[in-house]
């Protein structure tokens, strides 16, 4: 099998998938990143932006935290080593199969 | 769109993010006016004499308290009005214009330096242009804010302009950051209401 191709079939599905590539790639670029910010960025709805981020959670990905600002709920969000790992390889294998 | 290019301007959009509001710039553009101002005054003033004295104080106390005041005034604000409207980020260390302050502070005491010892350097407006220029286009190129671009234009011209006109270093100096400084709280304040406009109410974020 042609290596690209096999690149293409080895690709992170996890990190593959747009609305949470979007959210790795936000949550790289900072220490932490509350839910409304991420909201803002990457323009989901609650709903999708909270079933991506449960999904990232599981894989190790991110790590979530519910803290309180005074009396109002903060959901904050941060990358874990293992997700930037993920998030580095997913750009290495990327650049192998499309070229850069 | 490439996948590496969107990853890439995800993370740049993340770190235009801090100069949104415009609270930054108008930070920094108020601590460049006042330092205008104060080497305006000193021009005025002759030296060794009590006010001279507490001028160069006051030049102390703005290299060294100014910034840390206004790091401070700037994340109160955005605590205030930025995170409850469009969320909070925490940046890492020295992001996201890394070594921001360290050269602020540089080109600070660059200009204490220069009325210090006039002999020092030739030309202290150039010298400060040519630093801002740097500085604003360093930050311009990380956060793709075209503002900052045109900032470091102006600290240029207006060091160009003090040296054509032949003001000195202090006039030339206070001409080259109260000239920046404006400009800065200016466009800063536009920004900052535009995104007033853009972002009216708080939200929450119901996770």
């Amino acid at each position: 099998m042609d290596d690209k191709v096999k690149g293409l079939i080895d690709v992170d599905r996890i990190i593959h998938e747009p609305a949470r590539l979007m959210i790795v790639a936000v949550l790289s670029a900072v220490e932490k990143a509350d839910f409304l910010y991420l909201l803002t960025a990457t323009e989901l709805t609650k709903g999708n932006l909270s079933s991506h981020l449960s999904r990232l959670e599981d894989a190790g990905y991110v790590e979530i935290e519910k803290t309180y600002d005074g009396k109002t709920p903060r959901t904050l969000c941060r990358l874990t080593e293992e997700g930037q790992a993920a998030l580095s390889a997913y750009r290495q294998q990327m650049n192998g199969v499309l070229g850069k | 769109m490439s996948e590496e290019k969107k990853i890439d301007e995800m993370v740049q959009r993340t770190f235009r993010y801090f100069y949104d509001d415009g609270l930054v710039e108008m930070g920094v553009g108020l601590l460049f006016t006042v330092t205008g101002l104060l080497l305006l005054a000193w021009k005025g003033i002759e030296s060794g004499s009590l006010p001279g004295a507490a001028l160069a104080l006051g030049m102390v106390v703005l290299v060294t308290g100014g910034t840390f005041l206004v790091k401070k005034a700037v994340q109160e604000l955005k605590e205030r009005i930025t995170y409850p409207r469009t969320g909070y980020v925490s940046y890492r260390q020295g992001e996201p214009s890394a070594g921001r302050l360290p050269v602020i502070l540089a080109a600070l005491l660059l200009a204490v330096l220069g009325f210090t010892f006039p002999d020092l350097l030739s030309s202290m407006a150039i010298a400060e242009g040519g630093l801002l220029l740097i500085i604003m286009f360093y930050l311009g190129y990380r956060s793709n804010v075209w503002r900052f671009y045109l900032a470091g234009v102006d600290a240029l011209i207006l060091g160009l302009a003090a040296l054509a006109l032949n003001l000195g270093d202090i006039l030339g100096s206070s001409l080259v950051f109260g000239g920046v400084g404006l400009q800065l709280l200016v466009s800063g304040a536009i920004t900052f209401v535009r995104y007033l406009q853009q972002h009216p109410g708080h939200n929450q974020e119901g996770a």
